[in-house]
């Protein structure tokens, strides 16, 4: 018994994230394109995630305490575009050495200001690539 | 509890009536019960400090099987640094055992059987979180009245080791679990006499002490063989079989 209880702390691993991916496309192409911002954050946060970058992938944490995110972008010319997902959060404990974890299902778009944005993968994983691409 | 007594019972009518329809054939009825306790779950009781795991067994003869009963008493605690857990329910399984070597004068049994289990249970976590992108928060989440069944394929022995004492090892493997609930964000992790939720099978092993109150003598297991030759009409007996014939012959 106790040795099938020891086997329990193998499963620390966990491929949950609360990081969801967003590519940006060429919508002419379909190819990823670099978009630069200013400056990205969440309407609840209070910090900012990126500044003044310029990247074809960014990678957004989402708010662990809420079932939804709101992403800001400022673009450089100052106009800002919104993203805004929601997804159901599970709570998994792993176990009493490895405690616990989040996990994020159906992740949906709810509102977004850019022309077209996709959701692709609706769980939250490392073994993502994008969960949303952005074509612009 | 009540829900618990209520399925006991069910499910201990329909193997009592399952058991004795078997057993009228060889007319033989129960000779002893025997009660007992699983070892080592009073060993994890006594070294784990998070958890209390008590589980009381009953068995009861027909024939060449075994009517079973367990009753289970579960509690498991523990805090962690961000977090805490807190588990606590019973269980209860019924099943039929049949016993491989009824002919055994020592009344030792190896056995395979089956058993229905049945669990009621709540949990509670809590956790906080210090969130280095978003505002710190702390959640506790309670989730009363959860229930869960399953089904276990158990194989084992029990041994006697002095005079009504024995002791026994049971390996079994627990399937088609199914449980109940309020919805809730946090997924069920522990259902006691099953263990972890998240898995959809689990084997076990169980080691246990039995004592034995017969309340009558054992009437010997009566192999096929003697049964057919009191059944013999007696006119067969004066027919000289063909064997018997020829050696007149000669």
């Amino acid at each position: 018994m106790y040795a099938l209880a020891a086997c329990d702390t193998t499963d620390c691993i966990t491929f949950n994230t609360r990081v969801v991916i967003v590519e940006f496309l060429d919508s002419a192409t379909g190819n990823n394109k670099v978009r630069e911002f200013d400056l990205i954050t969440a309407i609840e946060s209070p910090i900012v995630f990126y500044g003044d970058t310029s990247l074809s992938t960014y990678y957004l944490p989402v708010n662990t305490e809420k079932e939804y995110t709101s992403f800001l972008f400022l673009n450089p010319d100052q106009t800002i575009d919104t993203l805004e997902i929601d997804y159901e959060k599970r709570i998994r404990l792993i176990s009493k050495d490895c405690g616990y974890d989040f996990e994020f299902k159906n992740l949906g778009i709810v509102h977004t200001s850019f022309d077209s944005a996709v959701s692709m993968e609706n769980e939250l994983s490392r073994l993502n690539e994008e969960n949303i691409k952005i074509f612009f | 509890m009540k829900r618990i007594l209520k399925y006991f019972f069910s499910h201990l009518v329909i193997l009592s009536w399952v058991v004795t329809a078997h057993a009228q054939k060889g007319t033989v009825a129960p000779s002893a019960v025997r009660i007992g306790t699983d070892l080592g779950f009073l060993g994890v009781s006594l070294f784990d400090p998070d958890r209390r795991m008590y589980e009381f067994n009953a068995d009861i003869d027909f024939y060449k099987m075994f009517i079973t009963a367990d009753f289970g008493l579960s509690g498991w605690e523990f805090t962690q640094e961000g977090f805490a857990y807190d588990n606590s329910g019973s269980y209860f399984k019924v099943g039929i055992d049949y016993n491989l070597i009824a002919r055994d004068t020592d009344l030792n049994v190896i056995y395979f059987g089956v058993k229905y289990a049945n669990a009621s249970f709540e949990e509670k976590f809590s956790y906080s979180i210090t969130d280095p992108f978003f505002s710190d928060y702390s959640e506790e989440i309670f989730k009363p009245g959860m229930s869960a069944h399953w089904y276990e394929a158990n194989f084992g022995m029990k041994i006697r080791v002095w005079k009504e004492l024995f002791l026994g090892w049971a390996g079994r493997i627990k399937f088609a679990k199914k449980s109940k609930g309020e919805p809730s964000s946090f997924n069920t992790f522990y259902i006691p006499g099953y263990g972890k939720a998240e898995y959809d099978s689990r084997w076990g092993f169980n080691f246990n002490v039995y004592y034995r109150i017969p309340f009558r003598e054992k009437p010997p297991y009566k192999p096929k063989k003697v049964k057919k030759e009191v059944e013999r009409d007696p006119e067969d007996e004066r027919q000289p079989s063909n064997n018997q014939q020829m050696n007149i012959g000669f």
